[in-house]
C-alpha cells in the first residue's frame, strides 16, 4: 500500500496532459510496419519524417480504462504473482554480458553455465520473486545467447519469468514459441520486454515486435530507457514526461493490436556522469523516479514496474548497499508493484552472484517497513501483561508471541546478517557479509540442480534457439 | 505409544503448557506410570521441538513454551517419579544464577529453560545470589557446570568472586565455569579464569553441552 506521494496530484495531472500534447502535437517516430498501418487507421495524423500525432481520444479509449490486476504465472503456481497494489516484489536486473567470478572475484565474460547458475540462485533466493536472464552468455552465437539465457530461466526456475527483452519480430516470435512450450492455455508463463528507443522512436523492429508480442496475450513490459540530457530533458521532471510519453505510445500501439494485452508502466530513467558523459550508477534520483512512475501507473491504473536496485558500485561493499536500499525503498513505499535490479553492479554492467545474494537480503529488510501496524486487543496484548506482570510468566512464553512471530511482526535476520557477538564473529574467521553471500551462493551451485522441465520440454526449447 | 501418551507429546512439543496438568492425569489415569510418562511422552515431545529448533523450525519461543510445558508436567509427576523410584535421565547438572546485586532473571531463565530442554538438570538459584552460594550448590547438587549470568557492567565484576571462592576451597577443577549476559565478552572470562562464556541461550546451550559430553 503506498504511503510516500513524490508527485502532488496537479503533478500527476500536469505530466498527464503534457504527456497528450507531446503524443498529439509533436508525435512520435514510427516506422513502417504493420503497428504503424494500424496507428493510420485508428485516426493518428502524419507529420512527417516517420512521425505520427496520436490523438487524445485514442490514448483515453486505449489506455484510460482499467485493466484486471496481472498475474504473473509461475511453473509453480504457488509462486505466481498476482499484481494488484497489495504487494512489492523483486525482480533481477538483466542481459549483462560481464560477471564477477565467483571464485576469482575477478571481472570475466558470461558463459551459458553462468546463465544456469544464475537461474538456479534466482529461483533458490526468496525475495526475487520474479527471474529472468540475468546473464547474456557471450560463448555462443549472439543471436542464440539471448534465447538460451531465457532456456536456462526456464529450466531452472519455478517462478514467473521474463523471456527477456526482444529486438524484432522473430526474436518475439521464438519467445512466445518458447513460452507455449511451458505453457497451458490456461496459465501462460512468461513475459516479453521490447525498448523503443528514446526520445520517442518506435523502429520498424520494434514495432513489428510489439506486433507478435500483443498477438500473442502474453503480459509486455514496455521498457524505454530515457537517458537524462540524451534521451530526455536533463530536469529529472521532463525525463518523467519522456518515459511516460513513450510507455503510452507502447501501450496505444500494443493495445490497437489486441485490446486484452496486459501491459505495466515502467521507469528506467537514468542519469549520465555529466563530466563523462557514462552512465551514473550512484544516482538517488532512480528512487525518486521509480516512486513517481508507480504514481503514474496508479493515474492509469496499471501495475507499475520500476528500476530501484541501481548502483554505480563495482563490488558489494557499503556503497553498493547505501544506494540500493535507498533507491528501492522510495519506490517500495510509493506503491510500486516490482523493482528491478537484483544483482547487479556498476550501473547495471557488471552481473554478481555474490550481490544477488546481497540484494535478496536487503529487499527482505525493506519490505518489513511496508508492513501495517495493526492496533488492535491481540496485538496491545493486554492479556500478556496480565500473566506476566501479575502471574509471574514471561512475555517469551505468551501464545501472542507465537502469533507475532506467525505474522511476520519480527523481521528475521537474513543470510548476510552478522551472527552473535564480536568474539564469535571473530572466533569464525571475521567473515562479513559478503563472506556469507558467496557461501550461499556456493553452497547452492554445489547441490543437485531443482529442474522444472521435462526432456521432451527441454529438447522443444534448445531446438528454438538452434533455431535462431 | 497409547492416545494418552501421544496427546502429552504433542503438547510438550507444541508448547501447549495451559492445561498440560490434565493430559498428565489422563495418563495417569489410563494406566501409565510417571516414568512411562516422562520417558514416553515428555522427554520424546521436549527431544522433537529441540529437534526441530536445530533444524530452524522453531524459534526461541517455541523452544521456551515447550520447556515450560515439560516443567508444568513434571511438577505433576515429579511426587510419583520418587515414589517409583525412578531416577531421571540427564544430560549434565547445571547450576544457575544471577550475581549478587543483579536482579535481571529472564535471560538466566531462558537459558535455565533451554538447558531444561536439552536434557540438563536445572538447579536454578534466582537473582541476587551471593557468590558462595554458587558453589555451595554446586557441591550440594554434584553439579557439572556452574553458570553465571549477569546483566550489567556493575555486577559482572562478581563473576570472579565465585571461581576465586573455587579456588580456595580446592574445587576449581571439579566444576565448568560458564560466564553470561549482555556486557559478557570472551577476554573478560578469560581474565576471570572462567571455562567459557555465552552471549545468548543458544550459545550457552552449546557450549555447556560440549563440557559435559567430552
Amino acid at each position: 500500500m503506498a504511503t510516500l506521494r513524490i508527485l502532488t496530484e496537479e503533478g500527476v495531472h500536469r505530466i498527464h496532459e503534457a504527456t497528450l500534447e507531446l503524443l498529439a502535437n509533436t508525435g512520435v517516430k514510427v516506422g513502417e510496419s504493420r503497428v504503424r498501418q494500424i496507428l493510420l487507421r485508428n485516426g493518428c495524423r502524419d507529420l512527417g519524417s516517420e512521425l505520427l500525432g496520436i490523438p487524445r481520444e485514442l490514448v483515453a479509449e486505449t489506455m484510460l480504462r482499467p485493466q484486471a490486476p496481472l498475474v504473473l504465472q509461475g511453473t509453480d503456481p504457488g509462486r505466481s504473482l498476482t499484481l494488484d497494489g497489495s504487494a512489492c516484489y523483486l525482480q533481477n536486473f538483466g542481459s549483462v554480458s560481464v560477471v564477477v567470478d565467483l571464485d576469482s572475484g575477478d571481472l570475466r565474460d558470461a558463459t551459458y553455465r553462468d546463465a544456469v547458475d544464475m537461474a538456479r540462485l534466482l529461483d533458490a533466493l526468496p525475495h526475487c520473486h520474479h527471474a529472468g536472464p540475468l546473464v547474456l552468455p557471450v560463448d555462443m552465437h549472439p543471436r542464440k545467447a539471448k534465447l538460451a539465457a531465457a532456456v536456462a530461466t526456464l529450466l531452472y526456475t519455478g517462478k514467473p519469468v521474463s523471456l527477456g527483452a526482444v529486438s524484432d519480430a522473430q526474436e518475439a516470435e521464438l519467445c512466445v514459441e518458447m513460452s507455449r512450450v511451458v505453457s497451458s492455455p490456461e496459465r501462460p508463463i512468461g513475459r516479453i520486454s521490447i525498448s523503443p528507443i528514446s526520445p520517442m522512436t518506435f523502429p520498424t523492429d520494434i514495432c513489428e515486435a510489439i506486433h507478435v508480442a500483443a498477438v500473442s496475450g502474453l503480459p509486455l513490459l514496455g521498457l524505454p530507457c530515457p537517458i537524462r540530457s540524451m534521451g530526455a530533458p536533463l530536469f529529472l521532471a521532463g525525463a518523467l514526461l519522456g518515459q511516460n510519453t513513450e510507455n503510452l505510445a507502447f501501450g496505444v500501439m500494443a493495445r490497437l493490436v489486441n485490446p486484452e494485452v496486459k501491459l505495466m508502466h515502467t521507469s528506467r530513467i537514468g542519469t549520465p556522469h555529466m563530466r563523462t558523459g557514462a552512465k551514473a550508477g550512484a544516482d538517488p534520483d532512480v528512487g525518486v523516479a521509480g516512486a513517481c512512475m508507480a504514481q503514474m501507473a496508479r493515474y492509469y491504473g496499471l501495475p507499475s514496474n520500476v528500476y530501484g536496485m541501481d548502483t554505480g558500485a563495482l563490488v558489494s561493499d557499503a556503497q553498493a548497499g547505501l544506494e540500493k536500499a535507498a533507491n528501492t525503498l522510495r519506490p517500495m513505499l510509493a506503491g510500486a508493484d516490482q523493482i528491478s535490479g537484483l544483482g547487479q553492479l556498476g550501473g547495471g554492467l557488471v552481473a554478481s552472484f555474490v550481490q544477488a545474494v546481497v540484494d535478496d537480503d536487503i529487499f527482505s529488510f525493506l519490505s518489513h517497513h511496508l508492513q501495517a501496524l495493526t492496533v488492535e486487543p491481540g496485538t496491545l496484548d493486554l492479556a500478556g501483561f496480565r500473566r506476566v506482570v501479575g502471574e509471574g510468566e514471561s512475555f517469551i512464553i505468551q501464545e501472542a508471541t507465537l502469533e507475532a512471530l506467525n505474522a511476520g511482526d519480527v523481521w528475521t535476520p537474513g543470510r548476510i546478517s552478522a551472527p552473535g557477538s564480536w568474539d564469535e564473529w571473530a572466533a569464525d574467521g571475521r567473515k562479513t557479509a559478503h563472506d556469507r553471500a558467496r557461501k550461499f551462493a556456493r553452497d547452492l551451485l554445489a547441490s543437485d540442480p531443482v529442474r522444472y522441465r521435462d526432456d521432451h520440454q527441454e529438447a522443444a526449447l534448445n531446438a528454438i534457439v538452434e533455431a535462431a | 505409544m497409547s492416545q494418552a501418551l501421544s496427546r502429552l507429546h504433542d503438547a510438550v512439543c507444541n508448547g501447549s503448557f495451559r492445561g498440560i496438568e490434565g493430559l498428565v492425569q489422563e495418563a495417569l489415569d489410563a494406566g501409565h506410570t510417571a516414568l512411562q510418562i516422562l520417558n514416553l511422552a515428555l522427554a520424546k515431545g521436549l527431544e522433537e521441538a529441540g529437534a526441530r529448533f536445530e533444524r530452524g523450525e522453531y524459534f526461541l519461543p517455541n523452544l521456551m513454551m515447550a520447556a515450560k510445558a515439560m516443567s508444568t508436567a513434571m511438577a505433576v509427576i515429579q511426587g510419583r517419579l520418587a515414589t517409583e523410584g525412578a531416577a531421571q535421565v540427564s544430560g549434565g547438572t547445571f547450576v544457575i544464577g544471577t550475581i549478587q546485586g543483579d536482579i535481571h532473571s529472564i535471560g538466566k531463565e531462558i537459558v535455565a529453560a533451554m538447558l531444561e530442554a536439552s536434557g540438563f538438570r536445572v538447579i536454578d538459584l534466582g537473582v541476587d545470589v551471593k557468590p558462595h552460594l554458587f558453589v555451595e550448590r554446586a557441591v550440594e547438587h554434584s553439579a557439572d557446570i556452574i553458570g553465571i549470568s549477569a546483566l550489567m557492567t556493575t555486577t559482572m565484576t562478581h563473576q570472579q568472586k565465585v571461581i576465586e571462592i573455587l579456588k580456595e576451597r580446592g574445587l576449581r577443577d571439579r566444576f565448568k565455569v560458564i560466564v553470561g549476559g549482555a556486557p559478557v565478552t570472551a577476554s573478560w572470562a578469560q581474565r576471570i579464569g572462567a571455562d567459557d562464556f555465552a552471549t545468548d541461550a543458544v550459545s550457552g546451550v552449546r557450549k555447556a553441552r560440549r563440557f559435559v559430553e567430552r
